[in-house]
């Protein structure tokens, strides 16, 4: 069979077509050779984990560009906001980058993107599952092999993150050497062993434990008794080598550890305790004890979302909207069976499709916004050196649409909608000036999750008097300075598994008897209070229920605490106990316009703060 | 002139409200349109802009749904008039050219545009739920319009063309596969060439191929309806899209309207009659000569004598 030349043509512009359509990227200027997930294999769920990238310039020219990383659907489609990062790559060299995304339990796509000469180029990947539980890694030197523990993940110490937030997923730290470090990994390190972060020391390769710089003196790691307390975080020592112990016999070892450490808490264990599993019965808690475990970010910004919504009439607008349903179908049948003027039906149909326009348009304008508002919910964590260390959830409730750049004062700042569906037109850029450019549409509202640290002139206490006896507090004064918050709702002092209520008088806080036990708040949860929210049938969405008059934002305080220990009613069910030489004082009051965010056309702000602060309880003063 | 041209539009009106069917496909969209907003309310507190949201999917409903119609049902209406053999018939009743364009294609139109309209009410509940302004509805309310306007008369002049209703399909399918797709295309490949180094980016071919996509997207409706969704849209309803769209669709009348005679004066397709004789003749029914329902012309025949009169 002879085949004809313009037939043969054909085909072989199809083919050449087709070639150029599929395989566009044959020539990139950037290549990437290796992305890491979270700390370990596998990042962690519901938390901000840093994504690190390996990419290289190819060319002889150096490669300066924005590189985009974007959660996708396996059908391409964008989901949540995008995440930007500007690099700069001299030629032919490598460069690690870090993003720092918010991410759940599923396994998503990404595309790692960015611009060149003749367009955009991109690269997609698929993340690992992530874990629920938490997580421990070694440190490691990258330019030796240091001992691989079996079990255990190793993560170059180049590729700690600098900022505090990005290192939330990480729960304790091996280490057998003193990291060498610049100042903001180093205080990213400090500041995160601070905020709960526990530190497994073992002697080094000289048979030594490391000796740390001057630079570490915060960490008093002179003290020759393990463990070492600092804030909410613990350092234990070993006095072994990585290279002389197997992993069995390490993970007894730090098992021991926290296990001690719990036996201790269980021998003080006293009649006080009601909830000991071995008389447990659920008839004891009481009533409007709901059992649940941490409220997700998610459920929080849907609830804030929720309170920032202005409070439409939907009985009437379906009520309405049925009625014209019912002028559409039967009502203009029945006409046409009165009168054979077609004119007269077609005047009708127009004209009750103008009123009904009319109807609607005006609910619509009713339930328009006024004013731009943002809710909010702030813990805020004392740190050494005057620093606070910010974990936000706000809603920003938008009068007139456009593109909003939300910032706050302070560096390093970590921004995520948290949106596991929906498109989020925006970019956000975190870390140093970290900011979060995001379209928000007119008359509706925007929700963020956001982790910051901002410099800021935080108040500090001193123990008076303090005394105690068979777990229960007897006595407590703490005197406050001039920088204690001025509009202050609530001030509570955990010492033991009980939250004691603090007054404030002049420049001191006294207890003045009134204390419940942390079981029973924790086991509050607003979020499941059917007197405010409930699933909207059929579905489970969660919505607010009419009686928001009395919903205030001081309801959110158990959430706030479950949040700041990490604790849900169903661990508090087995008891919290905070440990003995330690004591935290939570402060809830209004939110102060310098933790609010940047933005001129917000006018109205609404919100609480939890401010945080550990108190080391060494003198029993009567 | 054209009075006498309109009273057949008049009647095709009259005609269409009788039917039930109308009726009920009304209520039928309409419906399918509450029930929209109704999961839209539901999700709500998951979705920060549910308004926008639930227009988004209103407005590419209603693209795909007139891009269909205009495939299938405004593309037909001479041609089945062809098929039939009804086109001497009704030129018998005294009906001139402008009044068949006019009653067989305008109405076909009007009917999906009032459709469209009887939307309105409820597409303004999605400035309640938040995320869209009266403005934008109306934008692209009117951007809507305009795209049927275009659709419309450019399947009639497929349909005034084409001797069988098949044909008039294909062409109007390849016709937007060509304004929609090839931009697109286009673009890719020459983004393609310009990276492997065959065009350069001042290349008149480039230049050309580059003038060519941003007429089509100037044009088209698809990129009118992005414009419009995206946040802070303030500008007027009637842009470059609406205009060209109407008078691109008054040219392909214009058009429909001079090629009329000479392309309905031809004898109508012969295989189509060999067809149906076949047909015919394996059913066991007697040969019509390609008149299929002579009862119906005769009525419809009279139907228009009587108005025309």
């Amino acid at each position: 069979m002879k085949m004809t030349l313009p037939k043969f043509g054909f085909k072989w512009i199809i083919y050449f077509t087709m070639t150029l359509l599929l395989f566009p990227r044959s020539v990139e200027a950037l290549e990437i050779h290796d992305i890491r997930w979270g700390f370990g294999d596998r990042p962690v769920a519901y938390k901000i984990n840093p994504v690190t990238i390996l990419i290289e310039n190819t060319e002889s020219k150096p490669f300066e560009s924005e590189l985009r990383l974007q959660r996708k659907t396996l059908r391409g489609e964008q989901i949540d906001i995008a995440l930007s990062a500007s690099v700069y790559i001299a030629p032919f060299e490598k460069k690690w980058l870090q993003f720092y995304p918010y991410l759940t339990e599923s396994t998503d796509n990404w595309e790692v993107s960015w611009k060149n000469e003749n367009g955009q180029s991109s690269q997609s990947f698929l993340s690992p599952r992530p874990i629920v539980k938490p997580l421990k890694i070694q440190l490691a030197q990258p330019d030796r092999i240091g001992k691989v523990v079996p079990g255990i993940k190793q993560f170059p110490e180049d590729l700690f993150p600098p900022i505090l937030g990005a290192v939330d997923s990480l729960n304790e730290i091996i280490l057998d050497h003193v990291p060498k470090w610049e100042k903001s990994r180093r205080n990213a390190f400090l500041q995160w062993i601070y905020s709960g972060g526990v530190v497994h020391l073992f002697e080094n390769s000289n048979g030594n434990l490391p000796t740390f710089p001057e630079s570490y003196a915060s960490l008093k790691l002179n003290q020759t008794s393990s463990p070492v307390h600092y804030g909410n975080g613990v350092i234990y020592f070993y006095h072994k080598k990585l290279d002389e112990i197997t992993f069995s016999e390490l993970k007894q070892m730090l098992v021991k550890n926290i296990k001690s450490v719990g036996e201790q808490q269980a021998r003080e264990e006293t009649k006080y305790n009601l909830y000991q599993r071995s008389n447990f019965s659920y008839n004891q808690l009481p009533e409007n004890f709901i059992q649940s475990s941490i409220t997700d970010d998610e459920e929080l910004l849907v609830a804030l979302n929720e309170l920032s919504k202005t409070k439409q009439i939907w009985y009437f607008i379906f009520l309405i909207s049925f009625f014209y349903l019912i002028v559409t179908g039967p009502g203009y049948y029945f006409i046409t069976k009165f009168s054979a003027n077609h004119y007269l039906f077609y005047g009708i149909y127009l004209g009750s499709t103008a009123l009904f326009c009319l109807i609607f348009l005006i609910i619509g304008e009713y339930s328009a916004n006024s004013t731009s508002r943002i809710h909010s919910l702030i813990i805020a964590n004392l740190l050494p050196d005057n620093e606070l260390d910010i974990t936000e959830w706000s809603c920003l409730g938008i009068a007139s649409g456009g593109n909003f750049n939300i910032s706050h004062p302070g560096n390093s700042h970590i921004y995520s909608t948290c949106q596991h569906f929906s498109k989020v037109n925006g970019t956000v850029i975190n870390g140093r000036e970290g900011k979060m450019v995001v379209d928000i549409p007119t008359n509706s509202s925007r929700s963020f999750f956001h982790r910051g640290k901002i410099s800021a002139s935080s108040f500090s206490v001193q123990v008076n008097s303090f005394l105690s006896s068979e777990m229960k507090l007897e006595v407590l004064a703490l005197e406050i300075d001039k920088y204690f918050p001025a509009e202050v709702d609530q001030i509570h002092f955990l010492y033991g598994s009980k939250l004691y209520k603090l007054h404030q008088e002049g420049n001191q806080l006294v207890f003045r008897g009134a204390f419940r036990k942390l079981s029973s708040l924790l086991g509050e949860n607003t979020l499941l209070d059917q007197k405010y929210f409930a699933p909207a049938k059929p579905t489970s969405f969660l919505s607010l229920q009419d009686q928001t008059k009395d919903l205030s934002l001081n309801h959110f305080f158990p959430i706030l605490l479950q949040r700041v220990l990490s604790r849900s009613s169903r661990d508090s069910l087995h008891q919290y106990r905070a440990p003995n030489n330690h004591g935290k004082l939570f402060v809830l009051g209004e939110i102060p316009d310098n933790l609010f965010l940047n933005s001129p056309e917000v006018t109205k702000k609404e919100g609480l703060v939890l401010y945080c602060l550990d108190i080391p309880l060494t003198s029993r003063a009567g | 002139m054209l009075r006498g041209s309109l009273i057949f539009t008049s009647f095709a009106l009259k005609k269409d409200i009788r039917l039930k069917r109308t009726h009920l496909f009304r209520f039928a969209s309409i419906g399918i349109v509450f029930l929209i907003l109704f999961s839209s309310w539901l999700t709500s507190s998951r979705i920060t802009s549910p308004g926008l949201d639930f227009f988004t999917k209103i407005t590419w409903l209603n693209f795909w749904l007139v891009t269909l119609a205009g495939i299938g049902f405004f593309s037909t209406a001479i041609t089945e008039e062809k098929e039939e053999h009804t086109l001497p018939l009704l030129k018998l009743a005294g009906l001139n050219t402008l009044a068949l364009l006019l009653g067989k294609s305008t109405v076909r139109a009007l009917r999906v545009i009032l459709l469209l309209l009887g939307q309105l009410p409820f597409l303004m509940l999605a400035v309640a739920l938040g995320g869209i302004t009266p403005l934008q509805i109306c934008a692209t309310i009117v951007a809507m319009i305009a795209y049927v306007i275009l659709i419309a008369n450019f399947s009639l002049l497929c349909s005034v063309y084409a001797k069988r209703s098949g044909v008039a399909i294909s062409l109007v399918l390849a016709s937007l596969f060509i304004f929609f797709v090839s931009p697109s295309i286009l673009t890719k490949i020459s983004a393609a060439l310009q990276l492997r180094g065959y065009l350069g980016a001042n290349d008149l071919m480039t230049q050309n191929l580059k003038t060519y996509c941003d007429f089509c997207n100037e044009i088209s409706v698809i990129e009118q309806i992005r414009l419009i969704l995206t946040t802070g849209y303030s500008k007027s309803v009637i842009n470059a899209q609406v205009g060209s769209n109407f008078l691109i669709g008054a040219f392909c009348f214009l058009t429909s309207w001079m090629i009329f005679d000479h392309c309905t004066e031809n004898q109508p397709a012969k295989k189509k009659e060999t067809s149906n004789r076949t047909k015919n003749r394996k059913s066991g029914r007697p040969d019509q000569g390609g008149l299929q329902s002579p009862g119906k012309i005769f009525i419809l025949w009279q139907e228009v004598q009587t108005h025309y009169s």
